[in-house]
This record gives structure tokens, C-alpha cells and sequence, in this order.
């Protein structure tokens, strides 16, 4: 009896052992998992800058980033126009997009019937697989002259048709993310709110919207991240015109499509191709600089 | 009064908000649906593609966005959802949490031609891979790592704390606790995770035309994934911008339909996956 | 074990078999091994074709095709990744590649059906595509602005326009950049007053082909000379091509695949006089002509490092 005891009390010390080691070395599997993610973009930014500094041999970097003169058959590489494609076609696309996305999340979450919550939900997740490319041809073939019939004197390309694309494209996005954080708010929450006399929008937008805060900023970043990434459709209804303009109809450029246009074509090494992996090695850092405010605005939102 | 008259005029921005967005949706269905629904038969979703006469099918190229979506997913479904875990339950917040955070947000903002011209240089050409299946759903596991990871963590803190300390309570290790309760309990919505990244995977071009390639096997269904690979949204890049058969809208037309379809199927298949999952950990519907 | 032993005794009575009859024809012989090409995307229709043809003919090859651009192909065959680069342009010189001429790509200009010309020279063009233009009226059409659809830079098509039509004259900036065949042809078939030029295959009943100094653009005119818009399509191979490599391009360049199926893609035999005279376009950035400022150019910063 004894004995059979003891042996009980031996197999279970040998069990936590056993589980306290699975439990480690597990943290520190999944740890890796993590340290991969951070080992492949250290390896992207590597790959891509060390090709992109090079361009800084026959460039100034001071004109590489300033100056609006993008002529690769003249040897002047100047991204201004890029730059400033990208940063203003992202912001268009994520007032749009996310403005859209979000109120779309709030109806489906808090005030949609369940039957049409399914409906939508299953929607959604339809929008996520069309093809960029379909996208894209949408877009050129209905978009643009839609545009062109209403305002006469355009083109039809540029920021417009480019930003109206793109807030569709990344709705699917902004919606399933930030409608997830939004249902997952403690229900007690809400009933607290409804007990002090609050009607449901002001529940919604008062209590309930503020924790849900940090996963629509997730939403957003993400819809942001694709918007900034995003190339194969805005490239065929933005024009591709390296230059800067100040109305959302007039042709212009972002980096991503920039950098598609040519990339596969011209040759690897020149100085061509080093800018437009400078090009790259920028919108790696526009794209963590914007990840960083944001996260600042959320600290700062929280404490 | 007034606040009665201002929460009718909220609800009514978000019904139209929502109606909004459904609508452009049902447009684009229409628009793809409409004219590629009637290309669809078994010749065009089983036979071999044509350069010249009209007629081609989309048989292998079919064939190779199953393979390479699988293959993405096996790489991508583990380490994404490992690094959520890792995310959720064990990163402190130090430095090091924090560049792995910003990683995940920036690898989701590479531009598929920097991921696609990555992958060449890395599995194409360093790893010699080749323009293969193998080559493309690696680099496309990256592509989708982010969501999946990001989905994961988000899921995982949703878990009702009471579930974990319950269980923590019971003597079982954190590690098990994880595996046994917070991972079932979570995954309806991790699966959700998951459904964004397929479709990426299914509607991805630019970056398998860098590591995938652009042409079939000559075998079919080749399974060697050594081979060339092109999946049909490169297909449907291919026939519209660059192919000269006679029939290419028919076919591009016919491709973006069975595209839609399939993320169409795939949805309902996990829909329902999901239910099952809830009924059986959750208790609700 | 005996498995393996049989596989090797296998391979090894192969390679003596390869080995002992090189100088058999090579219709008569019976190739095996894999080719893998990427680049020019303006080229992948007709490689793409050729493989399959090689491949029905000789059914233990696998031959793997993929675009990504003519840059891409010419790095691919410079690094071992691929046996042949696919090119429209010529390699930079010192490349060290071996040139196999495979193809006459004739393109020419195509404008929206609005538009009422039918053909323009090469002057006009030339003032059309630096912006000097911008109404039809002002070379015989009607009232309605010049909207310019072009390939992006690093196209083999747009080197040749520049070197063909432009001369000296810059591309003007005000222009929308398209970066397929394809997406030019939609581009300029749905607005109003576009013109662009896409290589012959791809033009349809959509848009409307315009002449070129009066010459129609057909294979006929190409063949004989008249018709001078075109550019060269090119394998390359680094230093001399395996026997394998070697026979696929035979067949590439063979009659049968020139005269028979080329001209069904609308490219033209590449054994024609007009090879000879297109000058050599290259893949580099071409030479800055210091001695023509543009306006536009000198108001604005220079990016160069002095």
C-alpha cells in the first residue's frame, strides 16, 4: 500500500518533470517561430538595401529623395513623385477603406440581425480571394471611364480611381479583423452601460468601440499594410506618370508600381536598378515608420 | 428627443455603411460571375491550356493552386500560429517582443514584387530550387505569415481569462493549458486567420511569377515539387496581359469565376468546420 | 540494393549511349533532360509554343518557361538559375552571353476608334510622343486631345521606339505608362483619343493599327523591308549551349518553327533583311546626350553625383 504509493507520488514527480521540460523547451520552440518572423524581414531589408544603397554611388541622396526628375534614359533618379504617390494614395485609400470598413463592422457586430451578420461575414471572406488582377481590369475597364465621363477633362487615371480600388481591396480586411475584436468585448460591459440608462449607439460608441480600440488599430494597420504593399491593380488605373500633381485626376506614381514596372525588365545591377531597390528599401521604412506612429497614438490613447 | 433622433441617424450611417459595402460586392460578383459562369464546363476546369487555337483549359493550372496552397499552408499554419501562441502567452514586453511585433507589421507591408524578387534570390537561386511549386509556396508561406500570426495573438487574448486559470488550477502546465483549452477555444477564430490567407494564396500573382514560374509540367497532375508551377491567377495575369490565344477573355473570364468559386467553397467548407469546432468547445452555436 | 545497382548500370549504359553517338541527326535522336528559360514577356508566347512542340517530339524532356521580364532572364542565364535568358533587347556588352536571334517582333501604333487618322510619319510621331502634339487636329484628324499610352521604360519596345522614332527627342513625361501588351491595348481601345503601340499580335478589332509613313504594318512588309518598326527577340546561353539547349534552339530557329508558326503569332522569320538593319538596342540605360537640354529638363534638380 505503502510502496504503491510511493511509486504513485515517483510517477507523478517524473511527469512534471517530464511536462516542465515540454513546457520549456515548447516556449522556446514557439519563441523561434516568432525570431523566424524577425529573421525573414531582417533578411528582406538586407537583401533589398544592400542592392538599393549602391544607387548612392552616381546618386546624391539629398536629390534621390527630393527632387521630382525621374529619367532613367538620362541617368536622374529623383522620387519625390513616388514618395509622395504612396503616402497620399495610402491615406485616400485608408480614409476611405477603414472609415467604410469600420462603420460596415459596427452594423454587422452590434445592430445586424444574426441571419444577415452570417451573410455578410460569408461575404466578406468572398472579397478576399478576387485576384488583384481582376481587380486591376475592373477598375480599367469600368472604373477609369466612369471617372472620364464625369469629369470630362481627365484622363481617368491617377489618385481617384486608384484610391477608390484600393478601399475596396482592403474592406475585407479592415472588417473581419475589426469585427472580431469588436464581438469579443465583454458582454458584461454593455449591460453595465444599458443598466445606467445608455441607449445601444451610445453603448456602442462609448463603451464598447474604446476596447475594442487596439484590434481595429490592428485592422488598420493591416489594411494599411496591403494598401502600401498592394501593386498589380493600382498599377493599371494610377497611370504610372513619374510626376508630382496635386489633383487626384492627373496621372501619377507610387513606389510599389514603380518599382513592378521596371524591376523584371531592366538590368540587375545598373544604377536603374539599384534605385528601384532604394525605391523598395523606402517603403520598408515608410511602411515601419507608419507602424511606429500609430503605436505611439495607441500608447499615448491608452495611458 | 434628441438623442433618440441622433442614434436613428447612427444607425442609419451604419446601415448604409454595410449596405454600402455589400452592394459593391454583389457588383463584382456580377461582373466576374456574369461572364465567366458560362465558360465553365469539364473541358475548360480539366483540360490542358492552349497556346494558339482556342479552346485551352485550366486543368493544371487548377491542379497548382491546390498544391501550392497546401504547401504554403503546412509551412505557414504551424510557425504563424506557434509565433501567435508565443505572442499571446509568453512574450514579455521587452524589447525584443517589440521587434517582433514590428516585424509581423512590416513583413505584412512588403510589396509582393520585393517578396517575389526575395524569393528568386532565395529559393530559386540560392537554395536552387528553380521556378518551382516548392519555390513559389515557400515564399508565399511568408507572404502570409503575418495574418496568420497577428490573427492568432488576437484570438488567443480574447480567451476568457477564468477558462486558463481554471485550468492552471487543475495542476496541468502552462503548455498544456494552451494546447487543451485556450488553442480549442480559439480557433474558430484563428480560422479566420487562416480563410484570409488562402485567399491571398489563391489570388496571388505577382510573387509566383518570380518563384513558380509562368508554364506547366509536362505531366499532369505532376506532383514533383520540383517542377514549374504556374497557378491560374497567374494564368489569369498571363492570358490578359501577355497570352495570344484567340479565346483570352473567354478564358480570363472563365479563370476569375473558378477562382472566386474556389475561395467560395473553401469559405463554406470552414465555415462549417468552425460551427463544429464551436458547437464542440463553446457549447454555442 | 539490387534495385540501385540496376538504376546505375541503367544510367551508366545512358550517358555511354549519349556519349558514343553525338553526330547522330538530331531529328533522329531521342533528347532527355530538363531546359528551363525565364524572361522577355514579349517572347513567352512563342517560347512557351516552342516548348510544347519540342516536348510532343521528344517526350523525356521538360522544358520549364517563365517571364519576369528581359532584366530577369539575362541575370538568370548570367547566374546558372536558367539555361536560356529570354531577351527583346540586346545584352549589355562584356556580358559574356552567347546571342541566338530567334525572332522579328514587329509592333506598330494603335489609336482609340474614335480617333479619324490613319497614318502618321515619323516626325509627327515623334512631336506626338515628346508631347509637342497634343490635338489630332493638328496632324489631320479631328478636335480631340492626344492622350499617350506607353510601354514603361525598361520595355525592349519602348528602346526601340525611342531609338526608331524618337531620335534625340525625349518621351514626354505626360503620359500614361502601361506595362503589357495587353494593358495597352485595353488601355488605348476605352479612351477617347489614345494612341500607344503594342506589337502586332496583340491588335484587334478594339483598337484601330495606323500606318507608318504610309506602310501598312503586316509580315509581308516586314519581310520585304518596307515596313521598319521592329525589334529582335534573342536567347542567350552562357558561353556555348549543352546538346540538349543547343537542339531546342535548332528547332527554334529551324524553317518549320520560323515559317510556320511564327507567322501565326504574327512575329516574323528573323533570317530577313530588316535584322540587319536594326541597330543594336541595348538593355543599359542609353548614353545621356549632353549636348540636348531639354527644357523640362533644365528647370529641374539633377540627381547625379558630380
Amino acid at each position: 500500500m505503502e510502496q504503491s504509493a510511493r511509486y504513485v507520488v515517483r510517477r507523478k514527480e517524473r511527469t512534471s518533470i517530464v511536462n516542465s521540460i515540454v513546457d520549456n523547451s515548447m516556449k522556446y520552440l514557439l519563441l523561434l517561430c516568432a525570431l523566424l518572423t524577425v529573421f525573414i524581414v531582417a533578411s528582406i531589408i538586407v537583401y533589398v538595401s544592400k542592392n538599393g544603397i549602391n544607387v548612392f554611388k552616381e546618386i546624391t541622396v539629398e536629390g534621390f529623395f527630393t527632387s521630382d526628375y525621374w529619367s532613367p534614359d538620362e541617368g536622374e533618379f529623383g522620387i519625390l513623385a513616388f514618395w509622395r504617390g504612396t503616402l497620399i494614395l495610402t491615406l485616400l485609400a485608408i480614409t476611405i477603406g477603414g472609415a467604410l470598413g469600420v462603420l460596415c463592422a459596427i452594423y454587422m457586430s452590434k445592430f445586424a440581425p444574426k441571419k444577415i451578420r452570417e451573410v455578410m461575414k460569408f461575404a466578406i471572406d468572398i472579397f478576399v480571394g478576387i485576384p488583384s488582377v481582376v481587380y486591376g481590369f475592373i477598375g480599367l475597364t469600368v472604373i477609369v471611364p466612369l471617372i472620364r465621363e464625369v469629369f470630362p477633362d481627365s484622363t481617368g487615371f491617377g489618385f481617384l480611381p486608384a484610391a477608390i480600388i484600393l478601399s475596396i481591396m482592403i474592406l475585407p480586411t479592415v472588417i473581419s479583423i475589426s469585427e472580431a475584436s469588436i464581438s469579443s468585448v465583454d458582454k458584461s460591459y454593455e449591460e453595465a452601460s444599458y443598466a445606467l440608462g445608455a441607449t445601444k449607439v451610445q453603448t456602442v460608441f462609448s463603451v464598447v468601440l474604446p476596447s475594442a480600440l487596439p484590434g481595429i488599430i490592428t485592422a488598420i494597420i493591416l489594411a494599411m499594410a496591403r494598401a502600401l504593399g498592394e501593386t498589380m491593380a493600382v498599377q493599371m488605373v494610377i497611370g504610372n506618370t513619374p510626376q508630382v500633381v496635386n489633383s487626384l485626376l492627373e496621372p501619377t506614381i507610387t513606389l510599389t508600381t514603380g518599382i513592378v514596372m521596371d524591376m523584371g525588365s531592366c538590368e540587375f545591377g545598373s544604377t536603374w536598378s539599384n534605385a528601384l531597390f532604394m525605391m523598395a528599401t523606402v517603403l520598408l521604412m515608410v511602411s515601419i515608420l507608419l507602424i511606429l506612429i500609430i503605436r505611439l497614438i495607441q500608447r499615448r490613447q491608452v495611458s | 428627443m434628441f438623442v433618440k433622433i441622433k442614434d436613428m441617424i447612427v444607425t442609419l450611417i451604419l446601415k448604409l455603411a454595410a449596405v454600402l459595402v455589400v452592394g459593391i460586392l454583389v457588383w463584382f460578383l456580377y461582373m466576374v460571375l456574369a461572364q465567366g459562369l458560362p465558360v465553365l464546363n469539364k473541358e475548360f476546369l480539366l483540360g490542358m491550356p492552349k497556346e494558339m487555337e482556342e479552346g485551352g483549359g485550366i486543368g493544371p493550372e487548377l491542379f497548382n493552386t491546390f498544391y501550392i496552397l497546401v504547401l504554403s499552408l503546412i509551412f505557414t499554419i504551424p510557425v504563424g500560429i506557434g509565433a501567435g501562441i508565443y505572442l499571446a502567452e509568453y512574450a514579455k514586453d521587452n524589447i525584443i517582443t517589440r521587434m517582433i511585433r514590428l516585424s509581423i507589421e512590416t513583413l505584412a507591408s512588403v510589396p509582393s514584387i520585393v517578396f517575389g524578387l526575395f524569393g528568386m534570390v532565395i529559393f530559386v537561386i540560392k537554395f536552387k530550387f528553380g521556378f518551382s511549386i516548392l519555390g513559389g509556396a515557400l515564399t508565399l508561406s511568408i507572404v502570409n505569415l503575418p495574418v496568420v500570426v497577428s490573427v492568432t495573438e488576437t484570438a488567443l487574448r480574447e480567451v476568457p481569462q477564468t477558462y486558463k486559470e481554471a485550468s492552471l488550477a487543475l495542476g496541468t502546465t502552462k503548455w498544456q493549458t494552451i494546447m487543451s483549452i485556450m488553442l480549442p477555444t480559439a480557433f474558430h477564430k484563428i480560422i479566420n486567420g487562416i480563410k484570409l490567407a488562402v485567399g491571398r494564396a489563391i489570388g496571388e500573382s505577382a510573387v509566383l511569377i518570380f518563384t513558380a514560374g509562368t508554364s506547366i509540367s509536362r505531366n499532369y497532375p505532376e506532383f514533383n515539387p520540383l517542377s514549374s508551377g504556374e497557378t491560374l491567377s497567374v494564368h489569369l495575369w498571363y492570358v490578359k496581359s501577355i497570352g495570344l490565344v484567340p479565346d483570352a477573355e473567354r478564358i480570363a473570364a472563365g479563370s476569375s469565376a473558378v477562382l472566386i468559386i474556389l475561395v467560395l467553397v473553401i469559405n463554406v467548407f470552414m465555415n462549417f468546420y468552425e460551427k463544429r469546432l464551436r458547437l464542440k468547445f463553446l457549447g454555442v452555436k | 540494393m539490387k534495385k540501385m545497382k540496376r538504376l546505375l548500370s541503367a544510367v551508366l549504359a545512358a550517358m555511354t549511349l549519349t556519349v558514343s553517338v553525338p553526330f547522330v541527326k538530331a531529328d533522329a535522336k531521342t533528347y532527355s533532360g530538363t531546359i528551363k528559360c525565364s524572361g522577355s514577356t514579349a517572347l513567352l508566347p512563342i517560347v512557351k509554343q516552342a516548348a510544347e512542340d519540342f516536348m510532343k517530339a521528344n517526350p523525356k524532356v521538360s522544358i520549364q518557361v517563365t517571364g519576369g521580364g528581359s532584366g530577369t532572364g539575362i541575370k538568370n542565364v548570367q547566374d546558372g538559375v536558367v539555361d536560356i535568358g529570354n531577351s527583346d533587347v540586346f545584352a549589355p556588352e562584356g556580358s559574356g552571353l552567347v546571342d541566338h536571334q530567334i525572332a522579328v517582333i514587329p509592333f506598330l501604333f494603335i489609336v482609340n476608334p474614335s480617333v479619324q487618322v490613319n497614318n502618321l510619319t515619323k516626325q509627327q510621331l515623334a512631336d506626338i510622343f515628346s508631347g509637342k502634339i497634343t490635338n489630332w487636329k493638328e496632324v489631320g484628324g479631328n478636335d480631340q486631345k492626344i492622350t499617350v499610352i506607353m510601354r514603361q521604360a525598361s520595355s525592349g519596345t519602348r528602346m526601340t521606339v525611342q531609338q526608331l522614332v524618337m531620335g534625340s527627342e525625349q518621351f514626354t513625361t505626360n503620359a500614361i505608362v502601361q506595362d503589357s501588351n495587353g494593358s495597352v491595348k485595353a488601355t488605348v481601345a476605352r479612351t477617347p483619343g489614345a494612341i500607344g503601340y503594342v506589337d502586332l499580335a496583340y491588335v484587334d478589332k478594339t483598337v484601330k493599327a495606323l500606318k507608318y509613313e504610309g506602310v501598312d504594318c503586316t509580315l509581308d512588309n516586314v519581310k520585304n523591308g518596307k515596313y521598319k518598326l521592329v525589334s529582335i527577340g534573342h536567347m542567350y546561353t552562357k558561353g556555348q549551349p549543352s546538346e540538349l539547349v543547343k537542339a531546342f534552339i535548332n528547332y527554334v530557329q529551324s524553317s518549320t518553327f520560323q515559317n510556320r508558326v511564327l507567322p501565326f503569332y504574327k512575329f516574323a522569320p528573323v533570317n530577313t533583311s530588316i535584322t540587319k538593319q536594326v541597330s543594336k538596342i541595348k538593355l543599359t540605360t542609353s548614353t545621356n546626350k549632353a549636348t540636348n537640354v531639354k527644357p523640362s529638363s533644365a528647370l529641374r534638380k539633377s540627381t547625379k553625383r558630380k
